[in-house]
């Protein structure tokens, strides 16, 4: 019964370095090579504390009934997975066999929140079994919370973020709770704290940051506070810049696309921080293509301004001419259209896609995309019908998935947009052969072989 | 106590060193040097050459000699040798052998266990054929090192108490390789490796002969690529051109009677100034670029983090090298390490902590990581070739890990598992290791039936995978051992092998070109008899044709296509 933090003989508030430093002296005892069993335990002890202390995760030590850890096994894949629903009722035969497991019982009361139903029976109750344990009263909160219970959740929440909180999921429904009660100080300075301390291991934590990130400039922008607002604008662009290699390929074009959707959640008046910022991060990055889509959602931002001034059917004039006449409006313009006119009109689409092609490739993926659904749509029903009454035991949830089989049914059949410089393209959805292949060749090709699946999301 | 040597077996120079003393000792060689080139010939009285001798008849006899075997290894190509054909296994077994004569002449005593060092970034299958060739020069694979790994080694023993990010830099003759690493509390702890099996110095020698001959070809009409010894000649002379341009700012080369024109033998005269070398190189240069992030994202560890870049390998005397990675890391490397002996030292360390030298509670402790992602076949989304890690690229080892799948279809009773390397997130475009099969699994609605995959990767290259019914405990298990050929991986036979390049050719990026004749085959293969003559041949060389795609091999699909499309027009009139 060893937590991580115990095998490597720390304490869970340890900091990073001397984590690291309990770990390096560990493994030269239990070196890889004389001892690779006492190894492989430390490592994964080691990548387990690193990893809670970073995102600031409870740690359950593991038990040592066999049977106990089978279950503790299965909620493991589950959580990786994220496969709560279907894995909801194991867990609640895991929390009936073994009553005393606090992960289980913590779990549970995750799991019993995200589907608001009454959790805080639970919650209350491992609080009441360890005080000391912070994770266990973030539970306890965010129960509060989902339950709309303020006063008991604001005292709670008070208490928890004395000492600086990192558990995003926690922050998840803490900041909503405080921007429901217009409290953007407190956000400020909680958001604060964390982004500008933040330096990151795990790509998954990141995005999660990043999200908070971007709070923290929507408060900055509420609180109308010009040495507030530079310090936050400061703090994502250090965030930025230190991560930027776990951020992906292209990091600034998926940041600057979520703080445009922020700022319809910012008053009226004080939007004009974040379009500042938004300007701002526009120089960050050195990659020409990246800063060419990221110049594209700013001016895309940019046109919704003048939508908001309800300039409307002279917007659309513009646009459309835009993208015959200045390459440089291509996406936005069709993207402008789109929203503006309120439907995707085919022609237009269709006049401007040679260009887009050529100077916007993931653009054009996308139009190509959004063509093809519209075509085969109605197919994908029909055969789902079909399907259906042959294979009952075939879950229906599937199929949209399966959409490239699909295609594979009405090989021959050209979409009537489609023109020749496409067919490479549709090729691929082509099969070697020419004639429609039968209902019993499809399912061959889905359940023929003897492989196994992933696990269901 | 048994004695190990380190061995650095690269593609253009082996070195080897030993451990004694409390100190890393270079091992001479019979010519007393301690850089041997990696040649083997065979010389005008029928016996094996190798090293300096073997490089010296190069020129002479360019048909009795080979080099940059490992270039070769872990692929089904041949080398002919005096008319003969022998496998790079054979070959750099001979390297091998070699080494262990020297070896043990220069310690006086029988040598017969080695650490021999491996670019990072060679696969199962190349790092399998190297302790092959080992095994046939006599010698005891002790271990597999990886190259940079085994820099590293070579400073970190040196700098017992550093804490600190670094990156090795590895460009050698045929290979290029990059690694980071963490030096604390007298561990070193390797972080992510990456690389690329294909570039080295051979490639800069390459982009110089190529611009010659491409001139030559200009001016005189004759192509020099037919002409062995005329290629000879330019390769000596494109290296030392590469190399001299090292230090100074232009060379001239000049070969004379390099081929006959019209009866008259022809000179070839150019000079090549340092600034026209760079501009033709810079392709090349750049892909280390790709490598090194990818080490900097999977390790987590931003470029302003470095505290040392190391520089390994010949060909990171190119000044160009150095100022690119300061370019584009912001950092400049140093010369912290000899270049040429540094991966042999590290190898010798290895050995010495596999002898018991060098005791891990007092000195040194390495950690190393598995270059690759190593994964099952599985079905998702209704894609049945799915890649699915289990263990992923840049994970320490050893390490375990499992992963659950369920059952596809209700009432399935047995799986096959497919047993992948490699990055593609389509399982049979990666390196197959091989499959087992998992029966009675109680039969059951789909997906209610769980199976636990756990894959168990060890020091020495050994993959254990366990396949177990999670609702009855039953299980199956493969273990692919590299140290041994009896448990190996079972080599898909041809057939097999030509059905999966088959149906996988439009994955290919030359597929593109080829469509057209392979819709217009399929066509009239519609139109014939079941019974037509044609019809068998039609099939083979379409099959062929689609092989030769996936295996992305222009020149092959091209010969296939002017067949393909000669038999279909003979039928068409
Ligand atoms: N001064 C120099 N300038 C440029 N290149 C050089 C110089 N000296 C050696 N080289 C090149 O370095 C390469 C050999 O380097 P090295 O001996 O480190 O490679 P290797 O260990 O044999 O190969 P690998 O590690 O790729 O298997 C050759 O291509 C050689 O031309
Ligand atoms: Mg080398």
């Amino acid at each position: 019964m060893q937590t991580c933090f115990e095998i490597l003989g720390v304490s869970p508030s340890a900091t990073q370095k001397e984590l690291k430093r309990a770990y390096f002296s560990q493994v030269r005892i239990h070196s890889p090579e004389k001892d690779p069993d006492a190894f492989k335990k430390i490592r994964a002890a080691y990548e387990q504390a690193t990893q809670a202390l970073e995102m600031d995760l409870p740690v359950f030590p593991s038990s040592d009934n066999p049977k106990e850890l089978e279950y503790e096994k299965s909620l493991q894949f589950a959580l990786e997975k994220r496969d709560f629903e279907n894995y909801y009722p194991q867990l609640n035969r895991s929390c009936q066999l073994f009553p005393q497991n606090q992960l289980f019982q913590y779990h549970k009361c995750r799991m019993m929140r995200a589907r608001k139903t009454n959790a805080i029976r639970i919650a209350e109750k491992l609080v009441k079994q360890d005080p000391e344990n912070r994770h266990y009263k973030m539970e306890l909160a965010l129960c509060y919370i989902t339950q709309g219970w303020d006063k008991r959740a604001e005292t709670l929440c008070n208490k928890i973020v004395e000492g600086g909180v990192r558990n995003t999921e926690f922050l998840k429904g803490y900041v909503p709770f405080l921007k429901a009660h217009n409290d953007y100080e407190r956000i400020y300075t909680i958001l604060y704290k964390l982004i500008s301390e933040n330096e990151c291991q795990n790509a998954g934590y990141l995005s999660e940051l990043t999200d908070l990130a971007l709070d923290l400039i929507v408060a900055a922008a509420e609180l109308d506070d010009k040495s507030r607002q530079e310090a936050a604008a400061g703090a994502l662009t250090d965030f930025i810049q230190n991560n930027l290699n776990l951020l992906g390929e292209k990091p600034l074009v998926g940041i600057c696309q979520k703080l445009t959707k922020k700022i319809s959640e910012v008053s009226p008046d004080h939007r004009q921080f974040v379009r500042d910022t938004l300007y701002d991060l526009q120089n960050l990055s050195k990659d020409r293509t990246e800063n060419r889509q990221v110049a594209s959602i700013v001016d895309s931002d940019k046109l919704d301004k003048i939508r908001n001034d309800k300039r409307l059917p002279r917007c659309a004039e513009i646009l459309y001419r835009a993208y015959v006449l200045n390459p440089a409006y291509h996406p936005n313009a069709v993207k402008m259209d789109a929203r503006l006119c309120g439907i995707m009109e085919r022609e237009k689409l269709l006049a401007c896609r040679p260009i887009l092609k050529k100077e916007y490739p993931i653009f054009h993926e996308r139009i190509v995309t959004f063509l093809r659904a519209i075509s085969t749509k109605e197919k994908a029903e029909k055969l789902k019908a079909e399907l259906l009454s042959k294979y009952e035991d075939y879950e229906a949830s599937y199929f949209p998935e399966r959409k490239r089989y699909f295609y594979e049914l009405y090989p021959d059949e050209k979409p009537e947009w489609m023109d020749d410089e496409d067919e490479d393209e549709y090729d691929y959805f082509d099969d070697d052969d020419d004639d429609d292949f039968s209902l019993d060749e499809l399912l061959r090709r889905l359940f023929g072989r003897k492989g196994f699946g992933g696990f269901p999301f | 106590m048994k004695t190990v040597i380190g061995i650095d077996l690269g593609t253009s120079t082996t070195e080897a060193a030993i451990y004694r003393n409390g100190i890393v000792e270079m091992i001479l060689n019979l010519e007393e040097e301690i850089i041997t080139p990696s040649a083997i010939g065979i010389d005008d009285k029928g016996k094996w050459v190798v090293g300096k001798r073997a490089m010296s008849q190069l020129i002479l006899s360019p048909q009795n000699t080979a080099i940059e075997v490992k270039r070769k290894i872990g692929t089904d190509s041949r080398i002919s040798i005096g008319g003969k054909n022998y496998t790079p296994v054979e070959l750099s077994a001979k390297l091998l052998e070699y080494v262990r004569t020297y070896a043990s002449e220069y310690l006086g005593e029988d040598i017969r266990n080695a650490v021999i060092s491996v670019p990072a970034y060679f696969n199962e299958t190349q790092r399998q054929e190297t302790i092959e060739a080992g095994t046939k020069a006599g010698f005891k694979v002790e271990r597999i090192l990886n190259e940079p790994t085994a820099a590293a080694l070579s400073y970190g023993l040196a700098h017992m108490d550093e804490e600190s990010h670094i990156l090795v830099y590895d460009l050698g003759g045929g290979t290029f390789d990059v690694t980071l690493l963490e030096m604390f509390g007298g561990v070193l702890e390797v972080k992510a490796s990456a690389g690329d099996n294909q570039l080295g110095g051979k490639d800069f020698d390459e982009a110089i002969m190529n611009s010659l001959i491409k001139d030559f070809q200009k001016k005189h009409g004759v192509d020099l690529r037919q002409q062995r010894q005329a290629m000879v000649k330019l390769k000596e002379e494109a290296e030392q051109c590469k190399k001299t341009l090292s230090k100074e700012d232009s060379y001239r080369i000049l070969i004379p009677a390099i081929a006959k024109v019209g009866g008259h033998p022809v000179e070839l005269d150019t000079t090549i100034t340092r600034k026209d070398f760079e501009a033709l190189v810079r392709p090349l240069v750049e892909r280390t670029h790709k490598p090194i992030d990818v080490v900097l994202s999977d390790s987590g560890i931003t470029a302003n983090k470095l505290d040392r870049i190391i520089l390994v390998g010949g060909s990171t005397r190119m000044p160009m090298i150095a100022a690119d990675i300061e370019a584009y890391l912001g950092k400049a490397p140093d010369s912290a390490v000899n270049p040429d002996y540094a991966v042999s030292e590290g190898a010798a360390i290895q050995a010495a902590i596999i002898a018991g030298l060098i005791d891990p509670s007092e000195g040194l402790v390495m950690t190393d990581v598995n270059p690759y992602s190593l994964g099952v076949q599985c079905i998702k989304d209704g894609n049945p070739d799915y890649f699915s890690v289990i263990i992923p690229r840049n994970v320490t080892i050893p390490a375990s890990k499992t992963q659950r799948y369920y059952t596809n279809y209700p009432g399935q009773t047995e799986v096959e598992v497919g047993i992948y390397q490699g990055e593609s997130s389509t399982a049979s475009r990666n390196h197959f290791l091989g499959d087992f099969h998992l029966s009675e699994i109680p039969a059951n609605y789909s997906e209610v039936e769980s199976i636990d995959i756990t894959f168990s990767y060890n020091l020495n290259g050994m993959l254990d995978v366990t396949a177990t019914v999670v609702s009855t405990g039953k299980n199956a298990k493969l273990s692919i051992n590299m140290q041994n050929q009896e448990n190996g991986p079972e080599i898909p036979d041809e057939e097999e092998e030509a059905h999966v390049s088959y149906s996988n050719w439009k994955d290919s990026p030359i597929s593109g070109d080829y469509r057209a004749v392979i819709r217009r085959a399929e066509r009239i293969l519609k139109r014939l008899d079941e019974d037509d003559d044609e019809r068998d041949e039609i099939e083979s060389l379409l099959n062929d044709l689609k092989a030769a795609i996936a295996n992305e091999d222009a020149d092959e699909a091209d010969d296939l296509e002017d067949d393909l499309v000669d038999l279909l027009e003979s039928l068409e009139d």
